[in-house]
């Protein structure tokens, strides 16, 4: 009777764990990552404009290689593509031009022409999307790390000397700057971006990266400087190689 | 769903090819516990029939010479898995931005040609467009709610989460801030209609479209942080230049939201 009354509770105790549902399942189920980039190397061809600056834009391609260490952990080389850039001029700087006579400072009407990171990037957030019955794993990083980028500074007279020609049509060219360490600035990176994953091999990349320097230009007297943000919206396709 | 007991590694092995990469499987056990599970389990926000009220600070960025800052309330109802619909109403504050008040500013230099040549009086009319600053807004918008998660934090907390993307229309108050020579202020001016609440919330209404993105983090059953951006473009007539003529022009306005999401 002892042994058929201890049978039956060990059947009991036996059959209680299937039957019930487990709390942090869903938790077990944010945890299991589809794809792995530990040890992986990921190339990301990338488009990027800038965001924040009131008076001229930026944009391009560039391209990205990361090295991922660990999973939650990466080291990124990231480049624009000299050359490629394209910067303009806001319409807040032809409006003032047009109806005040007025042109900002001249370190506002400095363009960037080419950007390079070394950054490391760390990503505590991890997770995944329902799209349509599709799933969709992301992580979400943080990334800082040095830079380099280089300008040029408007000038004048337009079309004379080393100074380019009037194309803004604001009588103004531009030309590189003079200074060695104006032309090749030390910079910053600093920002943070999503990553998605659509299979092993292909994901998506959104990053918003602020490139921030010192920055100055000389133009009659005087000399004008501010730090400089420039704030891009990246995009890029990546791929785990 | 069919719970058994976990059977032996070398099976687990054989039924779900742990050797391959990725690592990855709907079948780690090979118990099929998981093979019809949801892709998010515990959706802490069905989407479908889900009414969301939200209270939030809103403020305009990279400001050419108006600045708005304000409050906006948001009622949205998600009528399907994917699709919702709703009504914003805001209400802004703010005024002109630096490049028109600086002394290097618009009017700054305005002023200084006044008082340079001791004029008696000073035109301190803005001639360029795009001045007139949003005091209030009404959107009705449709919402298209594509990607529904999960957020884990360092592998210990894990949040909901959702992406929008909206688009609609409505309507939206504008008024003009003007500057008044006085060469007895600092600044060689006074502005005049920038004050809280002045031109009403509505008053010269226009129409204008409205497109945006965001991103909901659900907190817990009934509160989740929401984070917005909404651009909002309209058609404005100004006599900028003074001819007594009107210049149409675009305005665009780029509007971000931060706000506490309460779904009863």
């Amino acid at each position: 009777m002892t042994t058929l009354a201890l049978a039956l509770l060990l059947a009991a105790a036996d059959e209680t764990p299937r039957n019930l549902t487990l709390p942090d399942e869903s938790i077990y189920v944010v945890q299991r990552r589809a794809y792995l980039k530990r040890g992986s190397v990921e190339l990301t061809p990338f488009f990027f404009m800038t965001m924040s600056n009131k008076f001229s834009s930026s944009m391009g391609p560039g391209l990205a290689l990361v090295y991922h260490p660990r999973e939650n952990l990466a080291l990124e080389f990231s480049s624009s593509i000299p050359g490629i850039m394209r910067s303009a001029y806001s319409s807040l700087v032809y409006e003032l031009n047009d109806a005040e006579r007025l042109a900002p400072e001249p370190v506002d009407l400095k363009k960037l022409r080419y950007f390079g990171a070394v950054s490391l990037q760390f990503s505590a957030l991890y997770g995944k999307f329902d799209f349509y019955g599709h799933l969709i794993d992301y992580d979400i990083y943080g990334s800082a790390g040095p830079a380099i980028a280089t300008t040029v500074e408007p000038c004048a007279p337009a079309g004379q000397g080393d100074c380019g020609p009037d194309n803004e049509a604001l009588g103004r060219g531009l030309r590189a700057p003079l200074e060695s360490t104006d032309r090749y600035k030390i910079a910053a990176s600093v920002g943070g971006g999503l990553r998605l994953f659509f299979a092993d091999w292909i994901g998506l990349r959104i990053e918003l990266r602020d490139l921030v320097y010192a920055d100055r230009a000389g133009e009659g007297a005087g000399t004008t400087t501010d730090i400089r943000n420039n704030i891009m919206l990246i995009g890029g396709l990546s791929f785990l190689l | 769903m069919a719970r058994g007991s976990v059977p032996a590694p070398a099976a687990a092995a054989a039924i779900t090819g742990a050797d391959r990469e990725p690592v990855y499987s709907d079948d780690p056990f090979g118990d099929a516990d998981l093979a019809d599970a949801p892709l998010i389990m515990n959706v802490a926000h069905p989407t479908a029939r889900r009414l969301d009220f939200t209270l939030a600070f809103a403020t305009s960025l990279v400001d050419k010479y108006v600045q708005q800052t304000g409050a906006a309330l948001d009622l949205r109802y998600h009528f399907a898995e994917h699709w919702g619909i709703g009504g914003t109403l805001s209400f802004f504050g703010g005024g002109l931005t630096d490049i028109v008040t600086d002394g290097a500013g618009v009017l700054g230099n305005k002023v200084t040609a006044c008082r340079t040549v001791n004029a008696p009086t000073c035109d301190l009319s803005l001639g360029v467009p795009d001045s007139a600053q949003m005091t209030g807004s009404v959107d009705l918008t449709a919402i298209w709610l594509p990607f529904y998660g999960k957020v884990n934090l360092v592998s210990e907390l894990d949040f909901d989460m959702q992406l929008y993307l909206l688009a609609g229309g409505g309507l939206n108050g504008t008024r003009l801030i003007t500057a008044e020579y006085d060469p007895s202020s600092q600044t060689g001016y006074l502005l005049s209609g920038g004050k809280a609440g002045e031109g009403g919330m509505f008053g010269n209404a226009v129409p204008h479209a409205t497109i945006g993105a965001g991103v909901s983090i659900f907190l817990n059953q009934w509160l989740a942080v929401r984070g917005e951006y909404r651009a909002i473009i309209w058609r404005q007539s100004l006599d900028n230049d003074g001819d007594g003529l009107l210049e149409p022009h675009m305005s665009w306005r780029n509007v971000a939201m931060v706000g506490l999401v309460v779904s009863p």
